[in-house]
């Protein structure tokens, strides 16, 4: 048996992507390697059946520092960011893995997947609930969306959606009124509880858009887990979208994404001394509000429509939470 | 394509503190503390005070338009009024907006109609930070938070933490 322990201290996000490469890994090669990994979420891979305890000086061990270059060609290969470090343990180790479900691979313990979700345990009732991300992290502010969008998308389906708001503490994540607040609550194993029992997700792109594809389903539930990702112009929608996935892009829209993602990291530069501040990581188009204009072109409107089409229908609640949309949403609008 | 925002606080700001009749009383908290000086010189706090400033005019307006219908003022003063706190609400979003690329705003604590406190979400400026590193320093350590309160005094033990579990 090859002994590899494979490494990546990179965001979350990526080290879900690395989940589905070791599954895959193993599902091309049954029997053929034992694998460990040394990564910056040790909490993403609890009861993954895919790890084998290995030290990293043990006899006949090679570590691979993982990396997805295939991220260069995003923009005019078409491949998805489950690739990546498929790809590149393809080239390092002379494989053949290919994707065999199209989500990274996160497993819960059977107290896990037995307990009630955390919403029923603050709340001691059982009630649906989407996830809301309202931000991300203050070294990647392109990917923000203005927080008053994100609150009158709350407010759109107030009294008839509960929303539950997550986020790191340290990261920029506003408050939002009219949700459950479990900002800086969250331990990723936390967040992955929560993310198995949620109908729903709402987020930029982010950690919670690749677990809303990789955390399983609770028992019985037939339909996937829906998710709407505020995206803009800066990814290629076919490197980060997943199947049944509501990924709102710009895309061809704009100069500045005519054609591809524009993969800058910053609307403006921030002082702080990264190299994120330089000119060529800087958002080209900023409007007066504040937002790249790709982020600005995608209206709350919009979004509420795409989950309020992931809702179940029954009926008559249909009809009226479009006009409770409408109503609430054109009073915010006069505003902004 | 626009020009690059200005992030700094505008020229033309004047620190209502400095006015003639400045109401102490409407003037809020910041972060739960004193307000930072009129003359200060530090971005982060000047910016604060934009803030504050917006925020005591709206409640300097509402306090004045409820005096005003106690009183039994004429619908068109009543109106007037109205339209000033449309103007300085437009004005504190635009003010929002203007540092919205770098996620600064206050967030405003009532105290009946008065703007009591405002807590700043970007509680400071961004920190310099050393050269940039392809590998994180800072990463969770799970199970840390179950190792009992008793094993962390006294002799000191080696603990091994791999996959979630701890292995005394």
């Amino acid at each position: 048996m090859e002994k590899l322990i494979l490494e990546n201290f990179l965001s979350p996000g990526d080290i879900v992507m690395l989940t589905a490469a070791v599954r895959d890994l193993h599902r091309a090669y049954p029997g053929r390697f034992l694998t460990d990994v040394r990564t910056s979420c040790p909490s993403l891979w609890e009861n993954n059946p895919h790890l084998t305890r290995l030290e990293r000086k043990g006899r006949g061990v090679k570590t691979i520092r993982c990396h997805y270059p295939l991220i260069h060609k995003c923009n005019t290969a078409p491949y998805h960011f489950i690739h990546g470090f498929i790809e590149f343990l393809n080239e390092q180790l002379d494989l053949k893995i290919r994707p065999t479900e199209f989500k990274g691979d996160i497993h819960l313990s059977p107290a896990e997947r037995e307990n009630s979700s955390p919403v029923q345990e603050l709340l001691g009732e059982r009630r649906p609930y989407w996830i809301i991300a309202a931000g991300g992290k203050y070294d990647y502010t392109i990917k923000w969306w203005h927080r008053r969008r994100w609150q009158q998308v709350v407010d759109a389906f107030r009294d008839r959606l509960l929303f539950v708001q997550v986020g790191e503490t340290g990261h920029y994540h506003p408050p939002l009124k009219g949700v459950l607040d479990l900002r800086g609550k969250t331990k990723l194993r936390d967040l992955i509880r929560l993310m198995h029992h949620a109908d729903g997700v709402v987020c930029p792109v982010t950690l919670h858009m690749h677990l809303a594809a990789a955390v399983p389903l609770p028992e019985g539930r037939k339909r996937l887990r829906h998710c709407v990702v505020i995206a803009g112009g800066r990814e290629p929608a076919h490197w980060e979208q997943y199947s049944g996935h509501h990924f709102l892009h710009t895309i061809g829209q704009l100069d500045c994404c005519a054609t591809r993602g524009c993969w800058k990291s910053r609307t403006v530069p921030l002082g702080d001394g990264s190299p994120l501040d330089k000119p060529e990581s800087l958002c080209r188009d900023v409007t007066p509000g504040g937002m790249p204009r790709c982020m600005d072109m995608i209206t709350a409107e919009r979004v509420c429509e795409f989950i309020q089409d992931s809702l179940p229908v029954n009926g008559s609640s249909r009809g009226s939470l479009n006009t409770c949309c409408t109503q609430i949403l054109s009073q915010a609008m006069v505003s902004y | 394509m626009n020009p690059p925002l200005n992030l700094e606080p505008s020229p033309d700001f004047r620190d209502p503190r400095l006015s003639r009749g400045f109401e102490r009383t409407c003037w809020p908290l910041c972060n739960g503390k004193a307000a930072p000086k009129p003359d200060s010189q530090d971005l982060h706090e000047r910016r604060c005070l934009e803030f504050l400033a917006a925020f005591y005019q709206l409640t300097v307006l509402n306090k004045r338009l409820l005096t005003s219908r106690k009183a039994g003022a004429p619908p068109r003063q009543i109106k007037g009024l109205l339209e000033k706190i449309a103007a300085a609400t437009t004005a504190l979003e635009a003010l929002e907006d203007r540092y919205a690329p770098i996620g600064f705003f206050g967030e405003p604590v009532m105290k009946g109609i008065r703007y009591h406190n405002i807590v700043f979400v970007r509680p400071a400026l961004p920190k310099l930070q050393p050269k940039a590193s392809t590998l994180s320093l800072q990463f969770a350590i799970p199970g840390l938070d179950k190792i009992p309160a008793s094993e962390l005094q006294g002799p000191v033990r080696i603990f091994r933490f791999g996959h979630g579990k701890v292995d005394p």
